[in-house]
């Protein structure tokens, strides 16, 4: 389904050819543009496997081999595969009752749902674990409220690979729950009604036409959180490292920033990680040809309904459940931290305190220097990202042919492969002693970093405004005599703008959190919000931490409230 | 943030964010999966003017973080390292470019750039790194004012490196939560103390991986029954130096063995119920080296900071963060025990050098994994 919307068909460069032939010839900046990408995306991820295979510049495949068949090694993939597919077990169980509620019955009223499912997803995974761990830690939270007893064994459970699991699963299952409920919402009523009138009972048709149809999409959806928790770092580098439990992510970051350095390890375990993400999707591949299920036929359909009955009470119940566990209980955490004096004493009211906050804006502390630094070199990295990433998504659907396609997979990659793999190889490229270009150990490293991550995101909102875009406005301006510039000034980029903007907003949330690539090449003296908040974490001044995490959701919060009302705004001029 | 023209333009950015904001929580989230069937709002003119100008605002802010005098690289603790930074430049005006972080990342660091180094001066809370550094010849010799009154032992033959303060492993004790008040290590090994007791990991913290390398260079294989009644007792190693703290802090465990003794300190005059034991048998004092590397491009800049910190006001500094001064001159502050009070194992650095790696691994062959 997803394919069909992005593979360039022969309308699209139909399309394209009388929208944009420029002044420079497409060779040319096709080219361009594969030269950048090359540098930014391709190269490192190229140096990885050079550096995996060949460390010394001469193939060393024996050396390969004896780090892969070590038995820590061999512990540390099964670990990964093992984490990895509890989080897609944990993030099914959250998701799927939740999309069946939304699509299916009379919760779909309820759209602020569909809002604070967002909230877990946008939560950055470091702060989320951290909350955890500071609410389940021995003498936390749960247990000043259970006590001691009752809390047990809730705190050996958490503190385990099912622990980890959970935390991921919660930051991971809205991934999961939009494909699902889009899925679920594709499928309308008329298969269900179908066995319904045959006869089918609920379960009966839940079980032989529902689940069947949705399978698909599961399968990409399930895909996609085992590929980005085999890649997550925040929780096994807070809560792993805590119990002990290495993966694959954490074991590259300590052989890349922790003596003793050993780069060539780091890269057969970044090429390991991407093999694991390969062969996922190529068993999801497998799978889904296996299958051929079409429930987009093409005409309306009417969205099927299930009445919840006596449930309604049970199902409300699960809700509350869920937003309570993936919501609640880190964000009541990182405040109640946040405000709290001494660490033993726990929540009580003559442990609360603001004192957090003065030393948050005494200017000694740094953390408003650290915040300062993220919002900059977030604006940079969004802009910049923003800017290629517009050029690159309209080569990308304009054309067709073996260059645009290079040029939109390597735009794309940094989005599927790991973090902590693309800084890996950003370190290997622009740290290489022949590299001439004094990048490494300055801010602008910071910026690279964000940049060549966060590029996706704004191809992808720019290519899926464009591809969307019809032929007639062009063709009007083009008759009517308008140039190649003025036609773009005033009616492409008018047009796009939107997507350019989306990416760009999304590019910014998310380079304002960005955790692994801060760490390793973030240049001396330079703090921003995210190692900064890691570094109290692991100093002990917990409190201190979450209190900068406070002023982050803060500023996040009222963006988004200024957000909606701008929206709303908007809106009302539009019709009115 | 301080000029006002980017500040103005930011705000400005951020309004136009905000437009595309709403799409950016729900639909962006769609399209990051993939799922690009809800066409974006149609256009807007309004925006596409104003984006460039914020452009040009933010680069003119970055390119003013550049230049720089003196690179300095420290482990912790990151206050400590912070104030004498910053009474280094009120002292001297020399600005310094700090990357502060445990001694692993600090050498991670360091060994990472060895390609392009950058680093003019390094600070480490272990010592045995900086003898290897020494012997690999990437450090230069420097013998620093001040230094007259040194501890003994403190300080490299040579002159390549110096202890600028160091600390005390001893017994961090949570006084709501201990059944007794222990004398010695073996105390902690105790019927009552099953379950109770934690240790940073070797791996992780260099101090404790130099405590069992000394505590076997004092007492040869019998040290180990040590260690084997505290594991039997459900001894728990994990992770550095702080997270053992704060875990008896918190109340998790309530006892931290050969943990540095300044945090202890501080989460007394934090008014956390602790108290901080030295062992009556003995114990270590890591002295925390300093050295200036081969490379250095700001020597004269580094050499002044090494004068500086062992200076009677950088040295009362450490003692405003509870870490030994290197001087003996220098008074500590009543919470704490001079160098010359704490009762030492007998162990020679030497020793603990050659030895380390192999301890290490016995160690972590019998306890930890």
């Amino acid at each position: 389904m997803t394919d069909t919307l992005t593979r360039p068909t022969d309308a699209d460069a139909a399309v394209g050819r009388s929208r944009a032939r420029g002044p420079l010839d497409p060779r040319i900046i096709n080219a361009g543009a594969l030269i950048l990408l090359g540098v930014l995306v391709a190269a490192p991820l190229l140096l990885i496997l050079l550096r995996a295979v060949a460390p010394e510049g001469t193939p060393a495949l024996g050396q390969v081999w004896e780090v892969l068949a070590s038995g820590t090694n061999l512990g540390i993939i099964r670990n990964t595969v093992l984490l990895s597919t509890l989080v897609v077990v944990g993030s099914t169980v959250l998701a799927a009752p939740l999309a069946f509620l939304m699509s299916r019955t009379s919760f779909r009223r309820q759209r602020w749902l569909d809002i604070l499912v967002i909230v877990p997803f946008m939560t950055p995974p470091y702060i989320n674990s951290m909350a955890w761990i500071i609410f389940m830690r021995p003498r936390g939270l749960v247990e000043q409220w259970l006590g001691p007893t009752a809390a047990a064994p809730l705190q050996s459970a958490f503190f385990s690979v099912f622990g980890m699991a959970m935390v991921m699963s919660f930051n991971l299952f809205p991934f999961l729950y939009l494909i699902l409920r889009n899925s679920l919402d594709n499928i309308g009523a008329s298969p269900e009604e179908a066995a319904s009138v045959h006869g089918g009972s609920f379960r009966y048709r839940l079980r032989r036409v529902t689940v069947p149809l949705l399978l698909s999409g599961y399968s990409m959806g399930a895909l996609l959180v085992f590929v980005k928790s085999a890649g997550e770092f925040g929780t096994p580098i807070t809560l792993g490292n805590r119990i002990g439990f290495i993966v694959l992510v954490s074991e590259i970051f300590q052989h890349s920033s922790i003596f003793p350095i050993d780069f060539t390890s780091a890269a057969i375990l970044s090429t390991v990680l991407l093999s694991l993400g390969i062969g996922a999707w190529f068993v999801q591949q497998w799978f889904v040809a296996r299958r051929n299920d079409r429930v987009v036929a093409g005409r309306a359909q009417k969205p099927a309904s299930v009445e919840l009955g006596r449930w309604k009470p049970v199902a409300w119940a699960w809700v509350v459940v869920t937003f309570v566990a993936a919501v609640g209980v880190p964000y009541f955490t990182v405040f109640a931290s946040a405000f709290t004096r001494l660490e033993s004493a726990g929540l009580v009211w003559s442990n609360l305190t603001l004192l957090n906050f003065q030393v948050l804006f005494d200017p000694g502390s740094g953390a408003l220097t650290a915040i300062g630094n993220s919002f900059r070199l977030a604006l940079l990295a969004a802009t910049i990202a923003a800017t290629i990433g517009m050029m690159v998504a309209l080569l990308a659907v304009r054309q067709r042919g073996v260059a645009p396609s290079t040029i939109d997979f390597l735009s794309l990659a940094p989005n599927t492969v790991p973090a902590i793999v693309v800084i890996v190889g950003l370190i290997f490229l622009w740290n290489a002693p022949w590299m001439p270009a004094p990048i490494y150990n300055t801010t602008w490293m910071l910026v690279l970093a964000y940049v060549v991550l966060y590029l996706p995101f704004s191809v992808q909102n720019v290519k899926a405004v464009y591809s969307q875009l019809g032929d007639t406005l062009f063709e009007a301006a083009a008759v009517a005599g308008g140039s190649w510039w003025y036609r773009t000034r005033r009616i492409l980029l008018p047009l796009i703008m939107p997507g350019v903007l989306a990416g760009w907003v999304m590019a910014f949330t998310i380079s304002m959190r960005e955790l692994v690539g801060s760490l390793l090449v973030r240049p001396p003296s330079v703090h921003v919000i995210s190692t900064y908040i890691f570094r109290e974490f692991e100093q002990g001044n917990r409190s201190l931490g979450m209190a900068v995490a406070v002023i982050g959701v803060f500023t996040t919060t009222i963006v988004l409230v200024i957000a909606d009302q701008y929206r709303g705004r908007m809106a009302a001029r539009r019709t009115g | 943030m301080s000029l006002p023209k980017p500040l103005r333009s930011l705000a400005l950015l951020a309004a136009l964010a905000m437009i595309a904001v709403a799409c950016a929580d729900a639909e962006e989230l769609q399209d990051a999966v993939g799922e690009t069937d809800d066409a974006m709002e149609p256009a807007d003119d309004e925006p596409a003017d104003d984006a460039p100008a914020d452009d040009d605002a933010t680069e003119d802010d970055a390119a003013s973080d550049e230049g720089g005098t003196l690179v300095f690289y420290s482990a912790g603790p990151g206050g400590l390292a912070n104030d004498l930074v910053e009474a280094f430049t009120a002292e001297t005006g020399i600005e310094v470019e700090m990357f502060q972080s445990t001694t692993g990342d600090v050498l991670g660091r360091l060994e990472a750039e060895m390609n392009n180094p950058i680093a003019d001066i390094v600070y480490l809370a272990s010592w045995v790194p900086a003898v290897n550094y020494k012997d690999q010849g990437r450090t230069q010799p420097y013998t620093p004012a001040n230094t007259d009154d040194l501890n003994d032992g403190w300080a490299d033959p040579d002159g390549h490196f110096w202890g600028r303060d160091g600390s005390a492993l001893a017994m961090t004790i949570n006084t709501d939560l201990a059944p007794s008040i222990p004398e010695d290590w073996e105390d902690l090994a105790a019927p009552e103390w099953e379950g109770l007791v934690t240790m940073p990991d070797p791996q992780q913290s260099g101090t404790a991986r130099d405590f069992v390398a000394a505590f076997l260079d004092d007492r040869g294989d019998s040290a180990w029954d040590l260690f084997d009644a505290l594991a039997d007792n459900g001894l728990s190693i994990e992770g550095s130096n702080r997270p053992a703290i704060d875990s008896v802090i918190s109340g998790a465990n309530a006892a931290v063995i050969a943990g540095v003794d300044y945090m202890g300190y501080g989460a007394i005059e934090d008014g956390e119920p602790v108290e901080t034991v030295l062992a009556a048998s003995g114990t270590i004092v890591t002295p925390r080296p300093m050295f200036i590397t081969e490379w250095a491009e700001n020597v004269d800049e580094a050499q002044a900071f090494m004068d500086f910190v062992f200076s009677d006001q950088a040295q009362q500094i450490v003692v405003n963060r509870r870490l030994m001064p290197s001087r003996t001159s220098i008074e500590v502050d009543p919470i704490m025990q001079p160098f010359d009070a704490v009762p030492l194992l007998s162990y020679d650095w030497g020793n603990i050098e050659a030895t380390g790696d192999d301890v290490l691994a016995e160690f972590v062959s019998r306890y930890v994994r």
